[in-house]
């Protein structure tokens, strides 16, 4: 998959963790025990995200690589 | 994105200094919740940094490992203050878990990561982890002992 399509995904599993958060502060009057199992959630999806984006870096790190010149000159004709 | 940054950086250690003492489960647990998002702030910052071409992609993937590296400080902390609390809210047991957790997050061998060239970009990753940082010895330090 295209290096940047993987960090997108990174981006949009961040913003749906975000999302998360924002919902788990709307909520008034919640349990913590309630709290507890949001945050563990939001870790999760924390975990998820990076490993996108670190796959979708990688990429990126792989595509600006130089590539190097392997194959010798022709011999020159006499 | 800087002041929304700052925001954050300012509030997570007051939250936390707030949510003080009466309920040490609860501030705990807040705590957990607030370095949660703290984390999810830094890698969309990092991620973002890395798109506006202020960071390079090698600088960025280190410094989104430190953020994973308090991710996974953080469930395990969750996983302390969820123990303490079905142990029954022993003393000392919430103030260990919150110690550990701020010594592992200060490792200098994990804040290696963060370091990236550009003088701003370095601040503004710096104010985040600093707010995570700050903000659970201010709970420490309420916790008086919990």
């Amino acid at each position: 998959m295209d290096p940047n399509a993987i960090v997108n995904l990174a981006l949009i599993a961040l913003n749906g963790v975000l999302s998360l958060i924002n919902s788990i502060k709307g909520q008034s009057g919640l349990t913590d025990d309630a709290i507890l199992a949001q945050a563990q959630q939001v870790t999760a999806g924390n975990d998820a995200a990076y490993q996108q984006l670190v796959a979708g870096l990688n990429g990126a790190v792989i595509n600006v690589t130089p590539t190097s010149v392997t194959s010798t000159p022709p011999a020159p004709k006499v | 994105m800087g002041r929304r940054l700052l925001a954050v950086a300012l509030l997570i250690p007051l939250a936390l200094l707030i949510s003080g003492c009466k309920d040490p489960y609860g501030a705990s647990v807040k705590a957990g919740a607030d370095v949660a998002d703290g984390v999810a702030q830094g890698l969309k910052t990092v991620l973002s940094l890395q798109q506006q071409g202020t960071i390079t992609s090698a600088e960025a993937i280190s410094a989104a490992g430190y953020f994973e590296f308090a991710n996974k400080a953080d469930e395990a902390y969750l996983s302390c203050v969820s123990t303490a609390h079905a142990n029954g809210n022993k003393p000392g047991t919430y103030t260990a878990c919150i110690q550990s957790f701020n010594t592992t997050l200060n490792n200098p061998q994990q804040l290696v990561l963060i370091h990236v060239k550009d003088a701003s970009a370095s601040q503004t990753i710096t104010t985040i982890v600093n707010g995570l940082a700050t903000g659970l010895t201010s709970l420490q330090t309420a916790l008086g002992g919990a």
